[in-house]
């Protein structure tokens, strides 16, 4: 959750993730946003050796850090 | 059958009375339902009734052979294959297929080959964009695995013909709208009077936009440049028009299925205060941005992603939006849409790539910062605005040159410029209902709420119905 939280707040929040829960909506709320999606997506494949199956590759499993955190935990390598 | 017209209100009238104390099952409601959608969708042109079942019914039976199928990856994947180019084939067909030929027909004549003129006669069918891509979205969820496929039709067919949805969005997810249709509950009596709200604003919505349709005309339609004032003039007012109509249209499209006990998302959130494109494209038209994002661009990076290639999601933004043009109508002058979305997206994005403090402080900003970034985005918006509006590219030229460069200091009257303060009334009243009745929390429960729906309603009947029909129903 850290790394994940910590990647987040480096590239999307300009270091302040301070308001950053494991519930906030990454997603609606334009944290991320479709660039951003992917640059999360190559995050998690290269930093925890994700291999995610083709349907998995959605934004519903990006909506929230639980969501992300989750994925990882089904995919981890 | 318009939403702002005497025959639908009395149609959802005879409508409601039926499906509230006529109908006790659940699929008496379903049955009910799609049989009031098609009477509505034959209203428009009953001959393309088939057509929207036939692709609804088609889609149902490729999810259950996709559901038979559920572990043999090839045949699902063949399944959707089969779904998506029957889908696009019929829409193409209807949408598209006068657009080649006129495009292969040009390309001929530039190379010198003598060219035919045949067109194929065809009209198309109303919003067969919205309930096509409807339809079409739930045998990919069903491939993907994040729906299964249902083996009972009429909850999907009556999801896909719901009428207030059906010619001109939202375009609901299926995962949304159908656990609602198949397990029906009654909301709370706050609910129905949010319906009722909705209905009320979007009406006058609608009335604001015909208002300002007026002044849109006159200035679109007179030959010749016009001058600054006007260029500016009629491209706000366009602004307004098309905020007012299609979020108009939404509002009541939303209130009426809340009447009825059906939740649907918004479709759009006071997008004329975003402080980037990006950010405009996230709050406009809502339910098509986030079909795009998950159909169309997220395949297109998906594969370099899956072989642990870095992937190029320029390209596929680029790519997309160009389809979104394309989407909203089959002529190079929406193409060329796409493509300056797609530069200026791009630009937008690169940016904040490059310079996150840039981001943070364009998103962050308070005062004369926040004033200038929404500005800003405005401007450019209104860049795309022009080229929705404009006949051709040679009126684009003239307006967006007239914008700038334009001069007529003469022109300057004293009634251009009251037509100038109430097109910015009528822009700025758009989001000002909008905001009161989306964001601010108890405006339902103040005593203001009853004399301003009265307001709208009476202001809707004064003034509506000028126009003579929705600008997003083309589409």
């Amino acid at each position: 959750m850290q790394s994940v939280h910590a990647f987040i707040t480096e590239n999307f929040l300009d270091g302040d993730g301070a308001g950053l829960t494991e519930t906030t909506a990454l997603l609606q709320t334009g944290i991320v946003d479709s660039i951003g999606m992917l640059k999360l997506l190559v995050f998690l494949r290269d930093s925890f050796q994700v291999k995610l199956p083709e349907e998995e590759v959605r934004p519903e499993n990006l909506m929230n850090l639980r969501t992300i955190v989750a994925l990882v935990g089904r995919y981890r390598g | 059958m318009l939403f702002n017209s005497v025959l639908f209100a009395i149609f959802f009238a005879v409508f409601f009375a039926l499906y509230t104390f006529a109908t006790r099952t659940t699929s008496a409601k379903l049955t009910l339902i799609l049989i009031g959608s098609c009477v509505f969708y034959a209203s428009w042109d009953y001959r393309y009734v088939p057509l929207l079942l036939g692709t609804a019914i088609f889609d149902f039976f490729i999810a259950r052979a996709m559901e038979v199928a559920r572990a043999d990856r090839v045949r699902r994947k063949r399944l959707l294959a089969v779904s998506i180019i029957v889908n696009l084939g019929v829409l193409g067909f209807f949408k598209y297929i006068n657009f080649l030929l006129g495009s292969a027909y040009g390309l001929m004549d530039l190379v010198g080959i003598s060219a035919p003129s045949f067109f194929i006669e065809v009209a198309l069918p109303v919003g067969i964009s919205f309930y096509t891509f409807q339809s079409m979205s739930y045998t990919i969820d069903v491939y993907r695995g994040t729906l299964y496929g249902r083996n009972h039709p009429l909850g999907f067919l009556a999801g896909v013909a719901f009428f207030p949805h059906l010619v001109a969005g939202p375009i609901i997810r299926t995962s949304v709208l159908l656990p609602q249709f198949e397990s029906f509950r009654t909301l709370p009596w706050q609910a129905y009077r949010r319906g009722l709200m909705l209905i009320a604003v979007g009406l006058f919505n609608k009335s604001v936009a015909d208002l300002l349709s007026q002044v849109v005309d006159r200035i679109y339609g007179a030959p010749g440049a016009p001058t600054m004032l006007e260029a500016w003039t009629a491209t706000l007012a366009f602004a307004g028009q098309v905020y007012g109509d299609f979020s108009g249209y939404t509002d009541i499209a939303i209130g009426v299925a809340l009447l009825l006990g059906f939740e649907i998302p918004p479709n759009f959130d006071l997008p004329y205060l975003s402080r980037s494109p990006a950010e405009i494209w996230r709050r406009w038209h809502m339910s098509l941005s986030t079909w795009l994002r998950d159909y169309v661009y997220l395949p297109l990076v998906k594969r370099d992603y899956l072989a642990g290639r870095n992937p190029r999601p320029y390209r596929a933004l680029f790519i997309t939006v160009i389809l979104a043009g394309l989407w909203h109508g089959a002529t190079w002058m929406f193409v060329a849409w796409g493509l300056v979305q797609g530069m200026i997206l791009t630009a937008n994005h690169v940016l904040f790539d490059r310079y996150p403090k840039f981001k943070r402080k364009v998103n962050t900003s308070t005062g004369l910062g926040a004033v200038l970034a929404i500005g800003v985005t405005f401007y450019f918006w209104l860049l795309g605005v022009v080229m929705f509006r404009a006949p051709n590219i040679g009126k684009v030229g003239e307006v967006v040159r007239a914008m700038h460069f334009g001069t007529s200091p003469g022109s300057f009257t004293w009634s251009a410029s009251l037509t100038l303060f109430f097109v910015i009334v009528g822009l700025v009243t758009g989001h000002a209902v909008s905001w009161l009745t989306n964001r601010h929390r108890t405006f339902q429960e103040s005593i203001a709420f009853w004399p301003m729906l009265v307001f709208w309603m009476t202001f809707a009947l004064a003034f509506g119905g000028i126009a003579p029909s929705f600008v997003y129903f083309q589409f």
